[in-house]
């Protein structure tokens, strides 16, 4: 052989190893160390993976709700693999048309009017299925977290709630009414602190006409807005509780965590799958998570008055600063369920909108307690 | 000053050399004569273009995502092809190769915890050889695409009770592009064998409401059939 050939040749097969070693570094460092297994429930044309980790012989499982809608769960992980995948089960299970989810099925199945019910019945169909794997002693409770709650709080009204030993929400709402009115309260408490401390906004809000420089200029927009009642209205105080929100993390909260929120995916890690979580999240966001829009699922609406019929052990462990959902749907989540005081665990941290990932220790330690009482 | 004026001398005599050498060399052994000799040498022995490979087979790691491990297997046929002799490769003849072919495709891979992908389907592109042998191909593929859950799968019956089902697939269509880059080994095998490295894209459709685009790399070898 031709010695520059010779060359040609070793640099190419050089490549090619290369490339076999980078295949083979495939996806294991979440597969391994931890017990674990992977369901999928198939039910009206969706694959939804439910993805159980940590200690399964607790007989205790915590179903995580995540966040979105169009979310995944995956990116949960890094908050419980070191504390509570220790003590209990935790089943990552990736809502229809979320995460990693698969499936066919038409988008008229699929949409704003019907979506939000059926995907409670999906949720309905996970707590069975996942007694149906593990036993029927098995305690299962779940962790709703932001639009979780919301999809959560559909369950417990529209299916029977004692399928659950419990229910832990975080920084959800289970009313758009509600959350517009406890924005429009935060947004008043920081933007008056703002004032008092000659604090300007990082950035103005301009939207839809309307020119927002300063606090006080946030202050007056509140007023002349409250209640919301509009799409265009929505979109403003969402933009601005946003610019608001970033003067109260910087000023209550750890940076190290509200600055640098958690990837969201966790790449080259089995079962899950970056792109299908992006095809999601996007294709989900426009079909019924569409902010502002009448095709969204998240305004305008209310569950508080069917709520009274809950009555199974719920914990509030709420991020305080939270401009998403802020602290006042907390209360009135609250004062809306029929669970016994007792029963009802209700905590605060110095956290923004995901407390579990600011304050993982405390969060987990409260979530522990809570199961134990509970269980 | 003897040496001196000795030297001068023998530098005079250098130029004038180097010209006299030009002069009479280069018509003597590049004259266009001489060249149009050699050339019309190379025509006789060198000038007729390489069969071009009617069947090919390629086998390769096929890896979705890069690190979803598979395989696939592919057989290409070529429909027509075209060589252009290099007129700068005057000492010995070169061809760049231009061939259209079409072919059909069998490949598989594991992205554990989440599916298993079987894809059937057949593919055409073109593919052009240069005179140093390196390949660079086009693709276009239609692909039936098997995806089964890799997991237990629960199925919820009319009554409201769960069985598992050892039914975990869906059918699906995969829409494919890839462009490729590669060698012939002409001191190997004859030249019959050959690496490559593909990377591509298919399209799983639907994947819920939508559709999913799946990159892939194939990384393998590739064999002259006939």
């Amino acid at each position: 052989m031709h010695r520059r050939n010779r060359r040609h040749f070793h640099r190419a097969l050089a490549g090619l190893m290369l490339l076999l070693a980078m295949a083979s570094i495939s996806c294991g460092e979440v597969l391994e160390g931890t017990e674990q297994e992977v369901l999928f429930l198939r039910h009206k044309g969706a694959d939804m993976n439910v993805w159980v980790r940590g200690n399964i012989d607790s007989k205790v499982i915590i179903l995580v709700v995540h966040g979105g809608a169009g979310g995944n769960s995956a990116a949960y992980v890094p908050d419980y693999k070191d504390n509570l995948e220790h003590d209990y089960a935790i089943a990552y299970w990736d809502q229809r048309h979320g995460g990693s989810a698969q499936g066919s099925f038409s988008k008229k199945e699929f949409n704003h009017t019907n979506a939000w019910a059926l995907m409670a019945e999906d949720m309905m169909l996970v707590i069975k299925m996942l007694r149906e794997r593990y036993g029927q002693d098995t305690k299962v409770f779940a962790w709703g977290h932001s639009w979780g709650v919301q999809l959560g709080t559909k369950f417990l009204v529209d299916h029977d709630p004692e399928l659950l030993d419990g229910w832990i929400a975080s920084n959800g709402t289970h009313s758009g009414n509600i959350e517009h009115a406890s924005r429009n309260a935060y947004i008043l408490t920081y933007a008056q602190e703002m004032v008092d401390e000659g604090a300007e906004l990082d950035e103005p809000v301009t939207r839809g006409g309307v020119d927002i420089q300063t606090p006080q200029d946030a202050i007056d927009w509140v007023n002349a807005n409250d209640p919301i009642t509009e799409w265009d209205q929505t979109d403003v105080q969402w933009t601005l509780g946003g610019v608001i929100g970033k003067w109260v993390y910087a000023n209550y909260t750890d940076p190290r965590y509200t600055e640098n929120l958690p990837p969201g995916t966790l790449l080259f890690s089995s079962p899950v799958s970056p792109i299908a979580q992006g095809i999601n999240s996007a294709r989900t966001g426009t079909l019924i998570n569409n902010s502002y829009r009448e095709t969204s699922i998240q305004e305008f609406w209310d569950l508080s008055t069917e709520m009274k019929h809950i009555t199974i052990p719920v914990a509030l462990l709420w991020g305080k600063y939270d401009h998403i959902i802020p602290e006042g749907v907390a209360y009135s989540y609250r004062d809306s369920i029929g669970t016994p005081p007792e029963d009802i665990m209700f905590e605060f941290y110095d956290a923004g909108h995901s407390p579990e990932y600011e304050q993982p220790d405390a969060f987990a330690e409260d979530v522990r307690e809570f199961i134990e009482r509970h269980r | 000053m003897q040496d001196g004026s000795l030297r001068k001398s023998h530098q005079r005599l250098v130029w004038p050399t180097i010209c006299a050498l030009l002069c009479l060399g280069v018509p003597l052994f590049w004259s266009p004569d001489a060249m149009a000799q050699k050339i019309a040498r190379d025509d006789v022995l060198l000038a007729i273009p390489p069969a071009p490979d009617q069947l090919v087979l390629d086998v390769s790691y096929f890896g979705e995502v890069i690190a979803h491990p598979g395989m696939s297997a592919a057989i290409d046929y070529t429909l027509s092809s075209k060589a252009v002799r290099l007129a700068k490769f005057t000492d010995r003849a070169r061809f760049k190769q231009t061939s259209w072919f079409v072919g059909g495709e069998l490949g598989g891979y594991r992205h554990r915890g989440n599916h298993v992908g079987l894809l059937l389907g057949a593919r055409a592109g073109v593919r052009r050889q240069t005179a140093r042998s390196f390949l660079f191909e086009a693709m276009l593929g239609a692909s039936y695409f098997h995806k089964r859950l890799d997991g237990t799968v629960f199925v919820v019956e009319d009554d409201g009770s769960f069985s598992e089902t050892r039914i975990k697939g869906r059918p699906k269509f995969a829409p494919s592009i890839a462009f490729g880059i590669g060698q012939r080994l002409p001191w190997f095998l004859d030249g019959a064998l050959g690496w490559h490295v593909r990377p591509g894209v298919f399209f799983e459709i639907p994947f819920n409401t939508t559709v999913l685009p799946h990159p892939y790399v194939q990384v393998g070898l590739n064999y002259r059939l006939r």
